[in-house]
């Protein structure tokens, strides 16, 4: 299809693993091992999708500047983030480095590759005038699923594609429990229960920005997550 | 109370100074008896080749019948109004001797004066009978008559034979132009008689100058005032003429004169002739009244306060155990007119001595020192000093009172200040102790520090070592509390290597056999990722307590909910589910309870017995929240009951085949019992039928 990805990624296994198999799924990919290297070559040439890990080399917060520079230069190229430690998901997030996801490195490759197509996606519709819209609308909540955006009373949510599916998978049937598996097929993740809670505390600490009276996601204990209608 | 112990010792400092100053009071003594000595010889020596003195003295021996007249010395005025009142009492019987006759008796008393002869004559007579009129002739009444022989040599004869009582003068019958019917008044014999009930007492007074070496007195009576004849006489001597007089004995005033320059105050000093009759006497053995206390310059106002604390408290101790030099006591023969001793013997032998001696009343104790006067190459007399040791008495008192009050003062001082000493090293050693019992609790983890102190000495060193080991075992315990989440994150890499490499495996072609071998890498993958997940659990969960904000929520429904889920979700045993009715709110993060509580049924379902209950039960008690999940099955073992809730510990037999369990359940659940302010126990039930663990929270009182 033409796109490129670029693969910034220091540990060499893990980064010709990731080439070999977006190259079989016909994306061209680009790989760097480091900060420096990368820059120079966007500077030349911007890829399509950038997927950066966080530790790179020596600096311990490589990735953080890369992302940023790199927005500098694009505001919509989609970037990704790998880390090793889940705990940096709220160190990043707190930084709102404009990543559109973040994963952590031991993603399954499918899984990798389903966000790459949805993020493909976004961007191609971005790009082409709005009109087809498929909307999913519940109280509220407005759900772009083609954009993958989140208005909350009119106000845009900043979720990433992780916490889009989740809210997606819960808004869909409002009042139905979704089990912490059901959560995760539905976000292409397979984590761990506490990973689940944290993602869903970020996810309702974003809402709480747009609107401190947010109250939409019932959290029932033993069973999982539940979207109120009624909110 | 080893203090004490010390304390004791410091005893021997007080007692080496009362034997010093026992010691110091053996050498006073000593220096006393020599000063004495030297006193007595150098009054000795001042009269010494003085034959003169002892000659006009009255060396003329006396008769076998004591028949010398003592002239002693009056101290005070003598009023002549009949009274002896004003003559000092008589210390001996043979002072006041009494001549008795057929119908009268006497009782004589003599002393000088300001260059005066007093007499004091007590005269006993039934009947007293004055002279009729001024012209009767003397010797026609009661009467006092006393002869003299004068300096000059010359016999005279007085008579004291007044009309009627009262003042009267002397009537000479004897000498130039006086006879018995003639008699001459002689103004300077004054004299006073005086009735009394017994007869009369007749005080008179006659110049020294008249009186030579021999005197003669007796009191006559008359009993018949028609007759008048003198019935009877009595006296010590006749008085017809001068071989019947007695020598007299007038203590020499130029010897008093010698004392009084060489005698000092509380030193008594004696001049005895050889035959022991006192020939002068001065001094007195007691302090004078009014001598002025010393320290009299002493005006700091600590010395006085001090000296006032003194006299308040410590005086009347002392007083009853050191003997006070009592200036109360009985000198002794104040006057008497002969000194008996054996010192005084042994100085009139020639030899000089000292002898000590207590007072009659046993209240003093006194010095005498005697020394022999030569005069003419043979002794004439003896000098005999005395001298209480009242003064080296007072010494000694009063330096073992001063010991003592400082002893008192410093033992008190030492002791004292041992005493805070040692409680302030025993209470540092305590409180040092107490720290490092509360820095590790009972599992052994590192609670607390230890404040190290600043102070210089030992214990100041021994609080920051242990202040050092406290924190490197801290440390130590952080790095391998921390070396699992580290160890994970080193793991995560080579995982996601192996992944993504049996990721593209599987989108190659592969024979069927290969597609087995990769199954069974991704089943191993999986379980690898299980166990670095669980392993990091710890860790995340730390850092997500660190970020955890707090809300209040009610606990009854979290429990309720999660034992609905735990039903669903295992099968082979049922939940038995007890809350109170009311909401039990309490302030934390909800989800981490349910965590908390996740853990719990997963352990108490993997110790059930196939097909037993598992209890949930929350209830409150006092402020408390008690939530216990209790399971039949294995007892836990006895000693392992604190050590569960360690890291890393587990119990379980390892299963093969099964995911590892490496113990972090319960040590999260400690990690979230505490993070709300509570605890977290595992008990055996009664009776060994299974495991009840309890979790303790505080709770918000509604109002």
């Amino acid at each position: 299809m033409g796109r490129k990805i670029a693969v910034v990624e220091d540990e060499p296994a893990i980064r010709e693993n990731y080439a070999d198999v977006l190259r079989k799924h016909g994306y061209e990919v680009a790989t760097f091992a480091s900060r420096p290297a990368a820059m120079q070559a966007f500077r030349t040439q911007l890829p399509s999708l950038a997927i950066i890990d966080v530790g790179l080399g020596d600096e311990m917060e490589g990735g953080f500047t890369l992302c940023r520079d790199l927005r500098a230069l694009s505001a919509t190229l989609p970037i990704i983030f790998l880390t090793a430690r889940d705990s940096d998901f709220d160190v990043v997030s707190g930084l709102r480095l404009g990543a559109d996801d973040y994963l952590t490195k031991d993603v399954s490759l499918p899984h990798l590759l389903a966000r790459i197509a949805a993020l493909f996606r976004r961007s191609d519709l971005a790009a082409a005038p709005a009109s087809q819209e498929e909307m999913l609308e519940r109280g509220s909540l407005q759900l772009d699923l083609k954009r993958f955006s989140v208005t909350w009373n009119g106000r845009l949510v900043d979720l990433t594609l992780t916490e889009f599916w989740m809210v997606h998978s819960l808004a869909r049937y409002p009042g139905h429990v979704k089990d912490r598996d059901q959560l995760m097929r539905d976000a292409n993740l397979v984590v761990d229960d506490s990973t689940i809670t944290s993602h869903m505390k970020r996810i309702r600490k974003k809402f709480l920005a747009v609107d401190p009276s947010f109250d939409a996601i019932d959290t029932v204990y033993g069973m999982g997550y539940r979207w109120s209608s009624s909110g | 109370m080893q203090v004490l112990l010390l304390a004791l010792i410091l005893l021997a400092v007080p007692w080496v100074g009362y034997r010093y100053v026992l010691e110091m009071e053996r050498f006073l003594r000593e220096g006393q008896e020599g000063a004495l000595s030297a006193t007595a010889r150098a009054v000795a020596t001042a009269l010494h080749d003085r034959p003169a003195l002892f000659a006009a003295s009255g060396s003329v021996p006396l008769g076998a019948t004591e028949s010398g007249l003592y002239v002693r010395a009056l101290s005070g005025p003598i009023v002549l109004d009949g009274f002896d009142a004003d003559w000092p009492a008589p210390s001996d019987a043979a002072d006041t001797p009494t001549y008795a006759g057929a119908t009268v008796s006497l009782v004589p008393r003599l002393g000088k004066r300001d260059r005066f002869l007093y007499v004091l004559a007590k005269v006993s007579d039934e009947h007293v009978i004055h002279r009729a009129n001024a012209k009767a002739r003397p010797d026609s009444a009661d009467r006092i008559e006393l002869a003299v022989v004068d300096p000059h040599g010359n016999f005279h004869r007085y008579v004291i034979a007044p009309v009627a009582a009262g003042a009267s003068q002397g009537l000479r019958v004897t000498g130039e132009g006086a006879s018995w019917d003639d008699p001459v008044n002689e103004p300077r014999v004054e004299a006073f008689w005086r009735e009394t009930r017994q007869g009369y007492v007749v005080e008179l007074r006659m110049p020294l100058t008249m009186i030579g070496p021999r005197l003669g007195l007796l009191a006559a009576s008359v009993d018949d005032s028609e007759r008048r004849e003198t019935t009877s006489m009595a006296g010590p001597t006749g008085t017809e003429h001068a071989g019947v007089l007695a020598s007299v004995l007038i203590p020499e005033s130029e010897i008093d004169l010698a004392l009084q320059e060489l005698g000092r105050t509380t030193t008594r000093i004696w001049v005895v002739d050889r035959e022991h009759r006192v020939l002068a006497q001065s001094g007195t053995l007691r302090a004078a009244a009014d001598a002025p206390p010393a320290n009299h310059l002493e005006t700091s106002v600590w010395s006085r306060a001090w000296t006032a604390l003194e006299q308040a408290t410590l005086r009347r101790i002392y007083g009853q155990v050191f003997r006070r030099p009592s200036n109360d006591f009985d000198e002794g023969t104040q006057d008497p007119s002969a000194l008996i001793g054996a010192q005084v013997d042994e100085a009139l032998s020639g030899s000089s001595t000292t002898r000590w001696r207590a007072t009659a009343d046993q209240r003093a104790v006194v010095l005498s020192a005697a020394h022999p006067i030569r005069a003419a190459n043979a002794v004439a007399g003896a000098v005999v000093v005395e001298e209480t040791t009242n003064a080296i008495l007072s010494v000694r008192t009063r330096a073992l009172e001063t010991l003592f009050s400082t002893a008192l003062v410093v033992l008190t001082l030492g002791t004292l200040t041992l005493f805070v000493f040692a409680t302030r090293l025993s209470t540092r050693i305590r409180r040092l102790r107490d720290d490092a019992e509360e820095a590790v609790d009972a599992q052994g983890r590192v609670r607390g520090g230890i404040a190290a102190s600043r102070a210089r000495d030992e214990i100041g060193d021994l609080s920051r070592s242990l202040s050092t080991m406290v924190k490197r075992l801290a440390e130590y315990n952080d790095y391998l509390e921390s070396m699992s989440g580290r160890l994970a994150h080193e793991i995560r890499t080579p995982i996601a290597v192996v992944r993504s490499s049996l990721d593209n495996l599987t989108l190659q072609t592969v024979p069927d056999d290969a597609k087995r071998y990769m199954d069974r890498a991704r089943e191993g993958l999986a379980r690898l990722s299980r166990v670095v997940a669980s392993m990091t659990e710890a860790t995340r969960l730390e850092q997500t307590l660190q970020q955890a904000e707090a809300e209040k929520f009610d606990l009854t429904a979290v429990v309720s909910g999660c034992v609905s889920g735990y039903r669903l979700a295992y099968g082979h045993n049922t939940f038995e589910l007890m809350v109170p009715s009311e909401p039990v709110l309490i302030s934390g993060a909800p989800e981490l309870i349910a965590q908390m509580l996740d853990k719990l049924a997963a352990n108490a379902v993997d110790f059930a017995r196939a097909e037993t209950s598992i209890v949930v039960q929350l209830e409150l008690a006092r402020a408390r929240a008690l939530l216990s999940v209790s399971n039949e099955g294995p007892a836990l073992p006895e000693n392992m009951q604190g050590r569960l809730f360690d890291s890393m510990v587990s119990i379980r037999p390892a299963t093969a085949g099964a995911d590892p369990h490496l113990g972090m359940g319960l040590y999260i659940v400690r990690m979230i019992a505490q993070f709300h302010g509570g605890s977290a126990r595992a008990e055996n039930r009664a009776g060994g039928t299974g495991v009840v663990m309890t979790i303790e929270l505080p709770v918000i009182l509604a109002h």
